[in-house]
């Protein structure tokens, strides 16, 4: 191992992904950076179309053929982006783990469970099919899957939602990841479920010092499970700091429109304020800052070019209008 | 707003049940029949929202299609403003229909793509026989209502985003001025920063128009945005029903508290140190409910009698109702 122990885990810089539609491109991610060091929990929120999806599909090499990606993702100091297939596919499901929002499709419906954990087992070690069935089985007691070892012969359609994403996270461990990336893990599922999941990551997170990467819309989930939180919007980051940080100090409007207009179970009389407008579909760059159009704060020179990441306390803000806190934490409250 | 009221509510439901025969596919499988609704009981004023909270499967669409009879109850009765709705032929039914109206979940699949948004606005009119004029006028007046520019009558659902298409969807439900909304869902399929518009929206079209609504949900903060009473479904079965306020700061029923407990709050110094009641396990399939309380196996206060005995639906406090057999309400 290398002696820098601080070098993060993953490091994504520059990220950009473009696909090809008819009569153009979009461009879906526009120079993202993000790193996650071991052991941390980093929230990747974003409305849909934000590019967070796409920049983590990006990272693991699995776009489509019409999507292109530049920039450079590094995983423990190795270059993802121009990685060979067959280095990629040792990683993937290797030293990261992945687990998707649905995850009936994510299954094979005709392999009984046992044999599909056992599959990735057997990708990544050289155990026989025994073993690593046996290995599937503990895998599976791990991931707090009730009578496992009988339960393990299971096939997809006779689970429950939150139990086949329970065989979808023993999948995504089976090889003692590093790192996980969860795209919205716990969107499919009943909230009593969700529950049990989210206490099953928090739980792994420890025990096996996991650094996840948790993409998802949700805040409230991210206020339970994120250390820290890179807020997207059209493809590049608005805000990124420590998860208090975020919630109770926003320093970008947007963070602090998106607080604004969650409705809260325990401010039941808190009016909610929506964010007018919708967001850019970036066939065609925006002029100066993306969320300018929507944004009450906006002046003239928001318009003058993308405003670039600054330091603001213990997060990074991208917006010209600062010292914009007082006023988004009065928004927010 | 309970049953002392002066007048009569709008829409009584009582002991609504909706079986669904599962006929046998294969030799593996077997016939079964699933209860979705078993003897549901509500009612709903005028003017009033009442929410059906639930998970997946709890019966709380099945319950509102019963009422608008999108489906047939298997029994039961539902009176709307005094008129057996259950009993109506076909004809009557469509007739009555113009008084109760639905908004679906999902925007992108509930408009139909070829017709533009005046056509579908205007539609509910044009089946109840509104001359062209009338229908161009109150088109025009619907779009107004929840905020769609005039020019957008003659565009394609395509052509708008998710919010405003869920704006079509409810101007089409309004159309023909009806007394009660079901929404199923409304707001799920939005954006978040989306999502508040239209909660806002409904909150100003229900205090302006007197609309009551039935909202289906299973978003317990949004819920309580938009209803004054909250009925929560487990199993086909409302196993608590109060006023939204009361049942939020004082749920008694064992599910309701894990439902709020397990409901994420966006504030992470909160959710830290959060005491979360987990449940164990999914809820049971209804082709075999438990036999007694339906919750008993998921709930951590079930005793002997909970298996024998089906707690009734009682009122612990004014207008509170909850079926179990211990006073949880404090």
């Amino acid at each position: 191992m290398s002696m820098s122990s601080t070098r993060p885990l993953l490091d994504v810089r520059d990220l950009h992904v473009r696909f090809a539609v008819r009569g153009g491109q979009v461009h879906a991610v526009r120079g993202l950076d993000l790193t996650v060091h071991r052991g941390e929990v980093a929230a990747v929120v974003g409305e849909s179309g934000s590019g967070k999806s796409a920049s983590m599909l990006a990272a693991l090499g699995l776009l489509d053929v019409n999507a292109s990606a530049t920039g450079s993702v590094r995983l423990d100091g190795v270059e993802l982006l121009r990685a060979a297939p067959s280095v990629l596919r040792s990683i993937r499901g290797g030293r990261i783990g992945m687990i998707f929002q649905d995850p009936m499709t994510s299954l094979n419906p005709v392999l009984e469970i046992r044999r599909q954990i056992a599959e990735a087992v057997i990708t990544h070690q050289q155990v026989s099919p025994r073993q690593a069935e046996l290995k599937a089985v503990e895998l599976l007691e791990m991931v707090s899957f009730p009578d496992a070892a009988r339960r393990a012969r299971s096939f997809p359609h006779e689970l429950s939602g939150g139990m086949r994403q329970r065989v979808m996270i023993a999948m995504a461990l089976a090889n003692d990841p590093e790192i996980l990336i969860a795209d919205e893990p716990t969107t499919a599922l009943d909230v009593t479920v969700q529950a049990q999941i989210l206490d099953l990551l928090r739980s792994l997170r420890k025990s096996r010092e996991l650094a996840i990467v948790l993409i998802t819309h949700d805040l409230g989930v991210v206020a339970g499970l994120a250390d820290s939180v890179h807020v997207m919007y059209a493809g590049r980051i608005a805000e990124s700091g420590p998860v208090v940080d975020i919630f109770h100090r926003p320093q970008h409007p947007y963070t602090a429109g998106l607080l604004a207009s969650l409705p809260r179970l325990d401010r039941p009389d808190r009016d909610l304020t929506p964010i007018g407008g919708v967001p850019p579909r970036l066939y065609e760059a925006p002029v100066g800052c993306a969320f300018a159009p929507r944004c009450q704060y906006a002046i003239p020179s928001c318009l003058e070019g993308e405003p670039a990441l600054q330091s603001v306390n213990d997060s990074l803000v991208a917006c010209v209008v600062l010292p914009f806190a007082e006023k988004a934490a009065e928004v927010a409250r | 707003m309970t049953v002392d009221s002066a007048t009569a509510p709008l829409v009584q439901v009582r002991d609504l049940v909706k079986e669904f025969e599962l006929r046998r596919t294969s030799w593996r499988t077997q016939a079964a029949t699933v209860q979705a609704v078993s003897g549901v009981s509500f009612d709903i004023s005028s003017g009033e929202a009442l929410s059906l909270v639930g998970e997946s499967g709890c019966g709380k669409t099945t319950t509102a299609w019963c009422v608008l009879r999108l489906v047939e109850p298997s029994s039961g009765s539902v009176l709307f403003d005094g008129v057996e709705l259950t009993e109506l032929s076909a004809g009557r039914l469509r007739e009555a229909r113009r008084r109760f109206q639905m908004v679906f979940q999902d925007p992108y699949t509930s408009l139909n793509p070829r017709m533009t948004v005046g056509e579908i606005v205007a539609e509910p009119l044009l089946v109840h026989g509104a001359t062209a004029e009338e229908r161009r006028d109150r088109v025009a007046e619907l779009l107004e209502q929840v905020q769609l520019g005039s020019d957008a009558v003659d565009r394609y659902p395509h052509q708008f985003s998710g919010g405003q298409r869920q704006r079509i969807g409810i101007a089409r439900a309004l159309a023909l001025s009806p007394d009660l909304v079901a929404l199923d869902e409304p707001v799920s399929a939005l954006d978040v920063s989306i999502q508040a518009e239209i909660i806002r929206l409904l909150q100003r079209l229900r205090d302006e128009l007197g609309l009551a609504y039935l909202f289906i949900a299973h978003d317990l903060s949004v819920v309580r945005h938009l209803s004054h009473r909250v009925a929560v479904m487990y199993l086909g079965k409302i196993v608590e029903l109060a006023p939204a306020a009361e049942l939020y700061s004082r749920p008694a029923h064992p599910y309701t508290k894990a439902l709020l407990s397990a409901a994420p709050i966006p504030d992470p110094l909160i959710e830290r140190d959060r005491v979360r009641i987990v449940l164990e396990g999914d809820p049971p399939t209804p082709t075999d409910p438990p036999s007694g309380c339906r919750f008993r196996t998921r709930c951590w206060r079930a005793e002997e009698i909970c298996a024998e005995v089906e707690p009734p639906l009682d009122e612990v406090a004014d207008a509170h109702r909850v079926a179990c057999h211990f006073n949880l309400w404090t």
